[in-house]
């Protein structure tokens, strides 16, 4: 399975993608929202692991333009944010995320989150 | 003397009675307007009455003459009196006033003359005669020249007078009706008396009914005018209001000399006011010729002036106003003044309180507005605190599940990273709690200064190393400008390496690809001599609408930077205040595309200081 990883922290995107990689899923990564659109575009992945805070387009706004474009619109997108009070859970939901995951990150939560939303695809 | 008394001469004489009493009682009142010819008129009539009495009365010819002369002396005073009367009860004929009224009075005395030597000339009386008509003796006579001269004389005063009278009714809307009643027969009783008379409608035949008319138009005139005390009143009304006035007032004729002055006016001008009517104005107001001046040619206006008293300032009213006569001629001005000093301070404490109520307003309002800032601002730093806790506790808990579940499989290099990345993260959550603590301390007022001559160019270099990591993990150069020649500083070094490095740091985060400089330098072209550091970087820029908003605790400027630059929105905050605790001063010059500058400056160590620590 395919995973775009889209987090501006280096030492968190660093811990999420080698996890990730543990898992035995391919990684693809970017530092900020306009990488993260221009790279969904191209090499549409399974799913997004997605941080709200990013710079430039946030995350809010990439979820958005996904979600509202016919090609990528199917990809399932997993909020990733640090941002913890309930309105910013319903602001991710709204913005058209799949699923929401608070940091710092239950890795075993988010595998089963991964493969609920991507039931049907084979794990790779 | 024969005299014989009918109740027809006992009327007359009851009324000449009458007469005699309004006289004295007019005379007693004379200095009030209109009693003096009111007196003169029931003298007049007193006269007449007495003399038509004793003419009746008598039997031959010499006596009858006697009192006809001396009754002639009322008939012709009565007229004139009548006039004058009504000239200056009802105020409206000026030029009659108590100089002139002697011009009357010309005709009369002729007449009186004329009488007197009427055998010489028989120019008033051709022939005289007696005849008897029932009980009356009556003398009778055939009229010469100068009697219609008379006649005339005395009908056109008593039209007039009868005019004014009816004119003052006319126009004095205010008066009672009993008393305008009174006041119409007055007018109309001697023009009835003398119809009757001359048209030989009398039931007495020859009898002149005129003297009984007059006395019943005096009677009248003094019911109307003394029973209602009009006479006393009206005039002693309207000088107390103007004497207990409070406001100045001085009227001029118009050549400027003073013609009134009430109480009020003679106290400010400091003299009595027999030595001030009369007075030209100019003499009277000498010790103000400012005044004098600027009111020389005025004859209407009405403003504020400030005036000196007695050594004090004080502001009056000032309002003048040109006095016409009844004929619309211009006699002089009205000069009416208060004293507004009171009301002056009155009104400037009003506009103080105001301003000061206002301002109270308007700091309650930006209380307010600060402290629901303040609250959104602290929700909003909770929320973002939770968020920059979160970030390294992320990578912290991370690393340290991969170590747990794969030390064993990684390589010793990989391991080292991950343990200094959990040693970054925890640092960077410690930063972040201290600079919250220290925050929290500056708001409650516990951050001290430790003041101590130090070097500042050590500070500087230390600051350097300490962001090199920073500095190469954005790839940028770091140049120090000037540190050479600083020498030695007086402050709290701690305090002073902690903005350094916060500007620093700042500047290295934003800054990729770039240039750092730091450049300290002396400035003494202000009166106090400086340290002034520069912190300039090459980076993206500020806009100056979220410079403010740097310094504002809690209040970073979200999502317009990358989560690698931000911290916790206190550095600014913090190091703006250590500053300022130090004397100094921190600013930020920026605009997008142009690079960031940062500048803070520190008083100089003044001679005394350097002094002191060399004594000490």
């Amino acid at each position: 399975m395919h995973i775009l990883i889209a987090e501006d922290d280096a030492m968190n995107r660093d811990v999420i993608a080698r996890r990730m990689r543990w898992e035995g899923f391919t990684i693809t990564l970017a530092v900020n929202g306009s990488e993260a659109l221009q790279l969904a575009r191209t090499q549409m992945p399974d799913l997004i692991l997605l941080d709200m805070g990013l710079p430039g387009q946030n995350g809010w706004d990439v979820a958005r333009q996904l979600k509202s474009d016919e090609a990528t619109r199917h990809i399932p997108i997993i909020a990733l944010t640090a941002y913890a009070l309930p309105e910013d859970r319903i602001r991710g939901l709204a913005s058209g995320c799949d699923a929401y995951e608070l940091k710092p990150i239950d890795f075993e939560r988010l595998v089963q989150c991964i493969y609920t939303l991507t039931a049907g695809s084979a794990p790779g | 003397m024969n005299v014989t008394l009918t109740p027809y001469n006992g009327v007359l004489l009851t009324l000449s009675i009458v007469a005699l009493s309004v006289a004295g009682y007019a005379w007693h009142k004379r200095a009030l307007p209109g009693a003096l010819p009111l007196s003169l008129l029931a003298f007049a009539l007193f006269v007449w009455l007495i003399g038509y009495a004793m003419e009746l009365s008598s039997q031959t010819l010499p006596v009858v003459m006697w009192w006809v002369r001396l009754e002639f002396v009322g008939i012709v005073t009565a007229p004139v009196a009548w006039l004058w009367f009504a000239a200056e009860y009802t105020s409206s004929w000026s030029w009659l006033n108590r100089r002139r009224i002697w011009l009357l009075g010309v005709v009369p005395l002729i007449t009186i003359i004329v009488i007197l030597t009427n055998e010489f000339h028989h120019q008033f009386w051709q022939s005289i005669a007696l005849m008897t008509d029932g009980p009356f003796t009556i003398f009778d006579s055939r009229r010469g020249f100068w009697f219609w001269v008379h006649t005339g004389y005395s009908y056109v005063c008593l039209l007039c007078g009868t005019y004014l009278i009816v004119n003052f009714i006319r126009r004095t809307p205010s008066l009672f009706r009993r008393q305008t009643g009174a006041l119409l027969l007055a007018v109309a009783a001697p023009w009835i008396g003398n119809v009757i008379y001359l048209a030989g409608l009398s039931p007495w035949g020859k009898l002149d009914l005129t003297p009984f008319t007059f006395t019943a138009s005096l009677i009248a005139v003094a019911w109307s005018v003394l029973g209602f005390r009009m006479l006393e009143i009206r005039p002693l009304a309207r000088d107390m209001v103007l004497q207990s006035m409070s406001d100045g007032v001085i009227a001029v004729d118009e050549q400027g000399r003073i013609i009134e002055v009430n109480r009020a006016a003679q106290a400010v001008i400091g003299l009595p006011s027999a030595q001030i009517i009369g007075r030209h104005a100019r003499e009277a107001l000498a010790r103000w010729p400012a005044i004098v001046d600027r009111y020389r040619h005025v004859t209407e206006i009405a403003e504020e002036i400030e005036v000196e008293i007695d050594a004090t300032r004080r502001w009056f009213d000032v309002r003048i106003s040109p006095i016409y006569d009844g004929r619309r001629v211009y006699r002089g001005r009205l000069f009416v003044w208060r004293d507004v000093t009171e009301e002056r301070l009155i009104r400037e404490e009003l506009r103080r309180n105001n301003e000061r109520l206002l301002e109270a307003q308007q700091a309650l309002i930006e209380a307010r507005n600060a402290a629901e800032a303040g609250s959104r601002a602290k929700s909003a730093f909770l929320a973002h605190m939770s968020h920059e806790i979160r970030t390294p506790l992320t990578a912290i808990i991370g690393y340290c599940q991969l170590l747990e579940n794969g030390i064993e499989r990684q390589s010793l290099e990989q391991t080292r990273h991950d343990v200094e990345a959990i040693h970054l993260a925890a640092s960077h959550l410690l930063d972040l709690v201290s600079n919250v603590l220290e925050m929290a301390r500056i708001e409650t007022g516990q951050s001290d200064v430790h003041y101590v001559m130090f070097d500042a160019s050590s500070i500087v270099r230390d600051v350097a190393m300490t962001v090199q990591p920073l500095l190469r993990r954005n790839r940028n150069r770091l140049r120090l400008e000037g540190i050479e020649e600083l020498g030695e500083l007086w402050g709290d070094p701690t305090k002073v390496r902690q903005i350094l490095l916060n500007l620093v740091s700042n500047a290295a985060k934003f800054t990729t690809d770039g240039e750092v400089v730091v450049r300290v330098a002396h400035i003494s072209d202000k009166s106090q001599p400086r340290i002034q550091f520069q912190v300039s970087d090459t980076g993206p820029g500020i806009a100056s609408e979220h410079i403010t908003r740097l310094f504002i605790p809690f209040a970073i400027a979200e999502h317009h930077v990358g989560r690698e630059q931000r911290g916790a929105g206190l550095g600014l905050a913090i190091s703006r205040h250590y500053c300022r605790l130090m004397g100094g001063e921190l600013t930020i010059e920026s605009a997008p595309g142009c690079g960031t500058t940062a500048t803070f400056w520190l008083p100089a160590p003044t001679l005394q200081i350097a002094l002191a620590e060399v004594e000490g």
